[in-house]
């Protein structure tokens, strides 16, 4: 099986078509049973995992395919540019407030992580720094991570766990906190759960869509240039 | 055919963009990815109505609805890394999650605050 892979890479294309296809359904049904908090991406990634596993194929021989696909999540992700162009009007309005509060948020996690990292699970220094960036998107991360000498394996899954956990508990914190604002719902869901927040984002609405975008490419930004200086002063307040 | 000409015109605007972009990250050996530099392009374009909403409309609006298609192969890749950690899984997912949670809350309430500010008090949306 796994050598049909290898010798057909067009295969592993059409079986995530199709496996997403089924996702998606997946996903409505639970939907129309009121279960809507488990993000879409989930439910992709378990049919095409087991997939994998069960017909015994390994990840190389699938990516050589698939990895197509992945090439064109650039030009896919920059429609994102169009959902935030929408709202144009609130961009002009608040951008004080969307510079501030991303930056917030960005501080606030940089100094959990570092305290719950450093004295409540003692964890070594490089695991550490690969924890940081978890709140932008992979390839992002994956580059922080590299500057600041932390590794890449833990960093990739951190900034997965934190956009499928975002996603998912994002509107009962809102709720909790009572907060109604689609502003701050799409600007909340793009800081701390990058793509896949924002896909929860634009099924929310069209401001919440626009925010989370521009969310997503402001703390980008925002995190490459924070992370390193916050990194520093902590060092140097706290060792 | 029209419109499939309109479709493969849109899907070429946005392959250039993916291709620009990833060669500004390559050229310039930029700190963010070509995703991000990309969306901005797009932005920027829109903005300065060198493209229309209406040039991009059709597979702009369908692609954004199906990002997560993109992403699956990647999120698949992930399991792989997934042995490196198995061990620690338990701190990583705590402060992952808790982490997450803060930087919900502190970007909602600053965004709601600052909003009611500037509105007087009067909740808009």
């Amino acid at each position: 099986m796994e050598q049909i892979f290898i010798d057909y890479p067009i295969l592993s294309i059409l079986l995530t078509l199709v496996l997403y296809i089924i996702s998606h359904y997946i996903y409505l049904c639970f939907c129309k049973i009121k279960i809507t908090f488990i993000p879409p991406v989930i439910f992709a990634l378990a049919l095409v995992s087991s997939f994998l596993l069960l017909f015994d194929i390994s990840y190389e021989a699938y990516n050589k395919g698939a990895m197509v696909i992945t090439y064109l999540a650039i030009p896919a992700t920059a429609t994102l540019g169009l959902v935030a162009y929408r709202r144009k009007d609130l961009l002009k309005k608040y951008y004080p407030i969307i510079i501030l509060s991303i930056s917030i948020g960005i501080v606030c996690g940089f100094i959990t992580t570092f305290f719950m990292a450093k004295y409540m699970f003692n964890l070594d220094y490089k695991v550490m720094m690969s924890l940081f960036s978890k709140s932008t998107t992979t390839p992002i991360a994956v580059a922080i991570t590299e500057n600041m000498g932390g590794l890449r394996a833990i960093t990739v899954i951190a900034v997965f766990i934190s956009g499928c956990f975002g996603a998912a508990v994002a509107l009962i914190i809102f709720k909790i906190i009572r907060v109604n604002s689609p502003l701050a719902h799409g600007l909340a869901l793009g800081n701390a759960a990058h793509a896949v927040g924002t896909v929860k984002a634009i099924s929310l609405g069209k401001t919440e869509g626009s925010m989370s975008s521009l969310a997503l490419t402001i703390s980008a930004f925002l995190n490459v240039v924070f992370l390193p200086l916050l990194l520093k002063l902590f060092t140097i307040i706290f060792n | 055919m029209k419109k499939i000409l309109k479709i493969l015109s849109e899907i070429f605007i946005l392959l250039a963009i993916g291709a620009i972009s990833s060669f500004l990250v390559m050229f310039f050996n930029m700190p963010v990815s070509a995703s991000v530099i990309a969306i901005m392009i797009l932005f920027c374009l829109l903005l300065t109505k060198i493209l229309k909403e209406s040039h991009i409309k059709t597979t702009g609006d369908f692609l954004s609805k199906n990002l997560i298609f993109f992403f699956t192969p990647a999120a698949v890749g992930i399991i792989e890394e997934y042995k490196y950690i198995k061990d620690h899984i338990l701190p990583f997912f705590i402060i992952c999650a808790f982490v997450t949670v803060v930087i919900l809350i502190t970007t909602a309430l600053s965004v709601s605050i600052l909003e009611k500010k500037i509105n007087n008090g009067k909740d808009i949306d």
